[in-house]
């Protein structure tokens, strides 16, 4: 994805919640809004990978939300993403890279009542990378799985007493490197800062809906 | 981070209070009965889960630590492969660690758990660091001192948070108490700073006035006056030191709770490489109290400690469980006599390896063993003018990785006489000794013995 396309597509995400907030049903202002106790929640989006030769691609996910306090609420999240390789970034052969996260996030609620409901989010994701090329290589290579910090914000709009429209940004930040496989020996005895580290730090917008119970 | 906190205790304590804690002389009566307290485990847990993940964000994105680089597969490979003893160095072991677990336990009593609960908290989130947090297997040593050192201060750290901690406080006041109470309360001061409207919940700490009693004094050490040939480094021995006695050792003011008494022994002392921290703290994890005649109590009591003891370059160090009784006499005029035995058992423990090998990490040797203690001090007119300890440790050292096999027999005699020169503040003689007999594979047995004299001025409160 280019960096135009990419801009129309944040272009797009904008409108559409501009739209959104502009066409909450009349139950909504009818009715303050609240955070709810329970959700269940998907969500789709773009992706931009911050290293050298890592494109952008279409990110989605699935998970649930629980109230944990005044004006905070936990986020389990699975999302998935891929984007595309260049050839030699990495050290790799052009292909695909997938990235399948499972987020367990804290969210901190500015504001506990309204129809918008805006927040940070913290949180830490279990990442699982996987790497396709275009071409099968000689020696197979991929890149090592990490736990992984998120960080981001959001806002809910309420637009009935169980559905919310969702908007989100995060900062997935994964240090990791690339290894021939097959590994010999645990991961554990490989010495990290003597590896040519990737800061596959993906920048994500996500627009989705929440249902709440 | 230990040092400093325990150093800045006294002082923080002092000026938070303003004279609320009564003259050593006379124990206050037993606390009133506090109303039920909400408990919020899960929100603890979900602390102490945030704690670790914090603790190791930074280590990762700040540090680059490498054993941060954690995933999926080493957490499976962690319970795969097990236990093993860490070879790190001895301030991170026994310094480092209890202060983590400190804030494990922190989080347990911030969301209304008690003692035992909170133990768990300290519990669960070294089990939750040593499995998942650190790419490198679990240790067995980390978990024993991460956890119980962490019990121990932060028990003591919410103790005292709740004395500093006052419920109608208002303004700069306010603050200062409330910033004083993070110090030593550090989740339970994050949580009310988020949850600043709830403060009269009865789960948090409540006020001073809840009738426990705060006696101590502090030490500044002027010169050396006599020292045995075996120092090395610098005739100077700058030392400040403090006592503070929560509760009455003899029993008075106990409820039945873990650590309605405990008392708590520091000392840092600067040379001859580095400074070195001495501190024994000792809380009643349950016993029974006796009444004797013309105002006397006697506590007969099961404890726990966490101890450590450096001078010059010896040092010991150690997480234990004792019994013991402790007895208060009031003589007539005005004069208090207290004494004190423990005996018991020293679950893990570590001391200097002095051999030494080239290229080894760690210089210590890790033990297990027995250790015991008795304490004499005689106070007149609330001011104490004579004190004599003395600890007792024998260790078997283990044949773990990084530990040198063998066995060892610490005596430590520290004495002291002060008097009174104005108000509170007084000059007097410290007197130590350490002596150090070992036996280790392959080396012939030898002992090592120091001596040191000081003078010094003291503020008794």
């Amino acid at each position: 994805m280019t960096t135009r396309t990419l801009k129309t597509r944040l272009a797009v995400t904008g409108l559409a919640v501009a739209i959104t907030l502009l066409l909450a049903s009349a139950e909504a202002r009818a009715h303050e809004g609240f955070i709810p106790r329970f959700s269940v929640e998907v969500d789709a989006g773009a992706v931009s990978v911050k290293e050298e030769g890592f494109g952008t691609g279409r990110r989605y996910g699935a998970g649930v939300f629980f109230r944990t306090g005044h004006r905070m609420g936990l986020e389990v999240l699975l999302e998935s993403y891929d984007v595309s390789v260049a050839e030699g970034a990495a050290g790799l052969a052009a292909g695909r890279m997938n990235m399948t996260t499972l987020l367990v996030n804290q969210e901190f609620f500015l504001v506990t009542h309204g129809r918008v409901l805006p927040y940070g989010l913290l949180g830490v994701g279990c990442t699982f990378i996987g790497y396709a090329p275009d071409v099968p290589p000689e020696v197979e290579m991929d890149f090592v799985d990490r736990i992984a910090l998120q960080l981001g914000g959001g806002f809910d709009v309420r637009i009935s007493r169980t559905l919310h429209v969702s908007a989100k940004a995060r900062y997935n930040m994964v240090k990791t490197w690339v290894e021939e496989l097959p590994r010999e020996e645990p991961i554990r005895m490989t010495d990290p800062l003597a590896q040519d580290m990737l800061h596959l730090y993906g920048f994500e917008l996500g627009l989705g809906i929440k249902f709440s119970f | 981070m230990i040092t400093l906190s325990t150093a800045a205790i006294a002082i923080a304590l002092n000026l938070a209070l303003g004279g609320i804690a009564p003259p050593a002389a006379r124990p206050s009566p037993p606390p009133p009965p506090q109303k039920p307290v909400a408990t919020r485990a899960l929100t603890a847990a979900s602390e102490v889960a945030g704690l670790n993940f914090g603790v190791w964000a930074f280590l990762h994105y700040a540090g680059n630590a490498a054993y941060s680089y954690i995933s999926w597969e080493t957490i499976r490979d962690n319970f795969r492969d097990g236990w093993e003893w860490d070879r790190s160095q001895y301030a991170v072991n026994f310094y480092h660690h209890p202060y983590h677990g400190y804030l494990y336990y922190s989080a347990g009593r911030a969301n209304g758990l008690g003692y035992w609960g909170a133990s768990l908290s300290a519990l669960g989130g070294s089990f939750m660091w040593e499995m998942m947090m650190e790419k490198y297997r679990p240790s067995i040593n980390d978990l024993v001192t991460t956890t119980c050192g962490g019990i121990v201060f932060g028990e003591v750290g919410y103790r005292f948070s709740a004395l500093v901690r006052k419920r109608d406080a208002r303004g700069a006041g306010r603050f200062f108490r409330e910033l004083v109470g993070t110090i030593l309360d550090p989740v339970g001061g994050v949580n009310r700073l988020f949850n600043g409207r709830k403060d009269s919940d009865p789960s948090l700490p409540g006020s001073p006035d809840v009738g426990r009693i705060l006696n101590g004094w502090l030490e500044l050490t002027g010169p050396v006056i006599a020292r045995s040939d075996g120092f090395s480094g610098s005739e100077a021995a700058p030392t400040i030191a403090f006592t503070l006695d929560y509760g009455d050792p003899a029993g008075a003011g106990w409820t039945g709770k873990p650590f309605d008494v405990f008392s708590m022994d520091g000392r840092l002392r600067w040379g001859p490489d580095r400074p070195h921290l001495s501190l024994f703290i000792n809380g009643a994890l349950a016993g029974k109290t006796y009444a004797g005649r013309g105002g006397s109590g006697h506590f007969l009591g099961v404890y726990q400690h966490y101890e450590y003891y450096g001078i010059d370059t010896m040092r010991v160090c150690g997480t234990s469980f004792t019994a013991g009784w402790s007895s208060r006499f009031e003589l007539p005029p005005n004069v208090r006599l207290t004494a004190s035995a423990r005996l018991g058992w020293l679950g893990l423990g570590a001391s200097d390896d002095f051999y030494g090998v080239e290229g080894e990490r760690r210089a210590y040797n890790l033990a297990t063993g027995i250790t015991a203690a008795a304490d004499l001090a005689v106070a007149a007119k609330g001011f104490e003018y004579l004190s004599l300890d003395w600890r007792h440790y024998q260790l078997f050292d283990l044949n773990v990785p990084g530990s040198r096999a063998g066995r060892e027999g610490w005596n430590i005699l520290m004495g002291q006489v002060a008097i009174p020169v104005l108000a509170d503040f007084g000059v007097g003689f410290a007197a130590e000794y350490c002596a150090r007999r070992y036996e280790f594979e392959p080396f012939e047995p030898g002992s090592r013995k120091l001596f040191e004299a000081r003078a010094f001025v003291t503020w008794q409160f």
